[in-house]
């Protein structure tokens, strides 16, 4: 069995030499509003997207979400973001997410995905967990966990997109 | 080495046209995330008197890494774990190392199959829930075939038939199932700011009987109707569920038929957000073969309804859910209290008000003897007790009312302050005692708590911050009171540090009135993370989603490492 895997590695390895940009894989995802929508459908007319896993017992999440809403009105004026908080909270918390974000007071596009298809699709080991998607939906930036001032890196990767920059 | 076969056979085949052709500007993507956690053990005697965190190996490690291959509307993926051996506290069944995962899938014009292993949900979780919680090494995936069909407006259908994974092999029993949901709005195409969404699921499970004792049902089927209504301000959700007779290793073998409810109303309006819940579960733990325990070949999950302890000493003492009959409601609200306003003082204040309880059903047991002198007896084989509804018994599960007040203290400092009072029920939630053994019983053991938490963060700059928490747990029984005390310093985005302490220095035996010392660094680099931790971690009681496993006491160093690429 190991050298199976060993074989396996190798293989992938080849085969990353000629892959494309990571993208959202297509998994059904709930609105608030309970209508079901394709996670493929989360676009934003060629700006930088944003999306943050997050649960409401999280509470780095929600530390990082309140960091970023701080900001928001001024990142969207200035690069046209847009964020999507991806909620993976199951049916034990799901009814709380909308009550949770009205006392928030967040202005997020907020999506459920509470078998965590999303999640694991995009192979999120744990949360807070934020990717930044391009113009064309290309995974671009990833970052796990949350420090205070995280965002000020989150922010710099953003204009860089916005502009059409690279990363590297 | 067949499924390995079996992998690089679906793997490949989507390559073969496009290398055959020659002309491959997309070879599609390849992603996946990596996990690794080891831990070398020290023997403290002080905690673990007879040694059983301390393993013979002295040092374990555990791990595994996925990998996902992506080309257009295909997907397909393994997972290799390994386990050398498990760490202390999870289950010890996962032991070695394979591929327990691996699957492929596709989906074209409304149609989204699945060959292999997969997870789903229907509904609550009520009839079927097939998921992951790695912190509790908790992994029911079914290893079969699913079919999605969302191609009609407005109606999803799922059906689905396997075996469920059991640490690195299957649960005897298979499981077949299926679901559909119906959006009225949608298939209507009346759009009105209301959506009614109704919902059905049936699944039924066979596993071989031979038992010489009783006439086991091979076939058990679970079903379950579902209603939700959202409008702007209102969310109602109620699903209901019968389950055939399932006797198990679980339920004492008994004959009776499993019922449950679920139900939760919202609402919305403003900051203002009101909760309400009802759960009613009788009999209803499911499972793919009769004798499974633990979080073994679970098919569905039954919401706890109560609110989930993230702090460390509340921790201690987390709800789990008694699916052989449990009864109970939640109420939360929450406000916000906008800056300038009175009580929202400068920066806005957000409150938080939660109270659940749950008791047990009210059961009346029926008894057979098993000896001829009537001295013996047991439910086992009988229909097991009769109860009705509402039913709420007298022996109470838990009580928990919470209030946590989140406030800004200057520009700089945040502040979350809770404050906790519940009632526990140790025999049945810790020891495992089963209700029918509890009621005859006058020795039910409850722990009353009272318990403060106060969490605040300073931002001393936009880099660099501190975070401290005070926790102070009162208790007359149990193993006491506790305080704790951590501080955490984090640079961002790469550098955190924290050094916490809890001290029981309640504990009813002097000698175990100890502290747990425990100190992390951590280092983040984009999606990799590094994790050192050396201390004393205290036995406690491990929760996800209702499910709790217990954690042994011990002492040492451990690290982790998670990464995604």
């Amino acid at each position: 069995m190991p050298r199976s895997i060993f074989l396996l590695l190798a293989f992938s390895l080849v085969l990353n030499l000629g892959l494309a940009q990571e993208k959202v894989p297509t998994v059904p995802l709930k609105k608030l509003n309970g209508e079901t929508l394709s996670s493929d459908s989360i676009q934003n007319s060629g700006k930088p997207i944003v999306l943050s896993f997050w649960a409401t017992w999280c509470k780095p999440c929600i530390r990082e979400l309140n960091a970023i809403h701080d900001w928001y009105d001024q990142w969207q004026e200035e690069t046209g973001v847009k964020l999507v908080a991806i909620s993976i909270d199951d049916s034990r918390n799901s009814s709380r997410v909308r009550p949770f974000i009205a006392s928030q007071g967040w202005d997020y596009q907020v999506y459920l995905d509470e078998n965590q298809a999303l999640k694991r699709g995009l192979n999120v080991n744990n949360i807070p967990h934020t990717f930044l998607l391009n113009g064309q939906g290309e995974v671009v930036w990833q970052h796990t966990g949350y420090m205070p001032g995280d965002e000020a890196h989150l922010y710099e990767a953003i204009q860089k997109v916005a502009a059409g920059k690279s990363l590297d | 080495m067949l499924r390995s076969s079996f992998f690089f056979a679906l793997l490949g085949l989507p390559l073969v046209p496009v290398l055959a052709q020659n002309s491959t500007p997309e070879l599609g993507q390849l992603s996946g995330n990596f996990q690794l956690n080891s831990q070398i053990y020290l023997r403290d005697s002080l905690i673990d008197p007879l040694g059983e965190a301390y393993p013979d190996e002295r040092l374990r490690a555990a791990g595994f890494l996925n990998l996902t291959y992506t080309r257009g509307n295909f997907r397909a993926g393994i997972r290799y774990e390994n386990y050398q051996n498990n760490i202390i506290g999870l289950p010890e069944g996962f032991q070695g190392q394979g591929i327990p995962y691996r699957y492929a899938r596709y989906t074209k014009d409304g149609l989204d199959v699945t060959a292999g292993n997969f997870y789903e949900q229907f509904g609550s979780g009520l009839v079927f829930r097939a998921y992951e919680e790695r912190g509790l090494g908790l992994d029911n995936a079914l290893d079969g075939v699913r079919l999605i069909y969302d191609g009609a407006p407005g109606i999803t259908f799922k059906g689905l038939i396997g075996k469920q994974r059991l640490y690195f092999g299957m649960g005897d029993g298979i499981v077949r199932g299926a679901d559909m949901e119906v959006n009225l709005n949608e298939l209507t195409g009346n759009y009105g700011g209301t959506n009614v969404i109704i919902g059905g699921s049936f699944v039924s499970r066979f596993q071989n009987a031979q038992s010489p004792i009783y006439n086991l049902p091979e076939n058990v089927a679970n079903g379950g109707l579902r209603f939700n209504l959202i409008t702007p301000h209102l969310n109602w959700f109620v699903e209901g569920a019968y389950k055939s007779q399932d006797p198990n290793s679980s339920n004492s073998y008994i004959f009776k038929p499993g019922k449950a409810l679920y139900s939760n109303l919202s609402y919305t309006r403003g900051s203002l957000g009101l909760i309400l819940g009802y759960k009613y579960y009788d009999n209803f733990l499911y499972r793919s073969q009769r004798e499974g325990q633990f979080t073994e070949l679970l098919i569905n999950y039954l919401p706890p309804l109560a609110e989930l302890h993230t702090y460390t000493l509340p921790a201690l003492y987390s709800y789990n859910v008694q699916a052989n009959g449990e009864t109970g409601f939640q109420a939360e609200v929450s406000y916000r209290f906008e800056d300038g306003s009175f009580l929202g003082g400068k920066y806005g204040t957000l409150v938080n008000l939660n109270f659940s309880h749950s008791k047990a059903l009210d059961k009346d047991f029926t008894y057979r003897y098993t000896d001829s002198l009537g001295t013996d007896s047991t439910i086992s084989g009988t229909d097991g007790y009769t109860t009705g509804w509402p039913g709420f018994g007298d022996i109470t599960y838990a009580r928990d009312f919470n209030v946590e007040v989140k406030t800004k203290l200057s520009s700089r400092v945040k502040g979350t302050f809770s404050y906790y009072n519940f009632a526990y029920n140790r025999s049945a939630l810790l020891d495992g005692v089963v209700d029918d053994r509890i009621t005859p019983s006058t020795d039910i053991k409850i722990v009353h708590v009272n318990a403060f938490v106060a969490d605040v963060l300073w931002r001393i700059s936009m880099q660099n911050s501190i975070r401290f928490e005070g926790q102070l747990m009162l208790t007359e029984q149990d193993r006491g009171s506790w305080a704790m005390l951590l501080a955490e310093y984090s640079m961002a985005p790469h550098w955190f540090v924290a050094l916490q302490n809890s001290y029981n220095f309640g504990n009813p035996n002097p000698d175990l009135r100890v502290h747990y010392p425990i100190l992390s660094l951590g280092y983040t680099q984009g999606s990799t993370k590094f994790q050192f931790t050396y201390g004393r971690q205290q036995q406690g009681v491990f929760c996800v989603g209702g499910i709790c496993r217990v954690v042994p006491a011990s002492n040492g160093f451990s690290l982790l490492i998670t990464s995604n690429f």
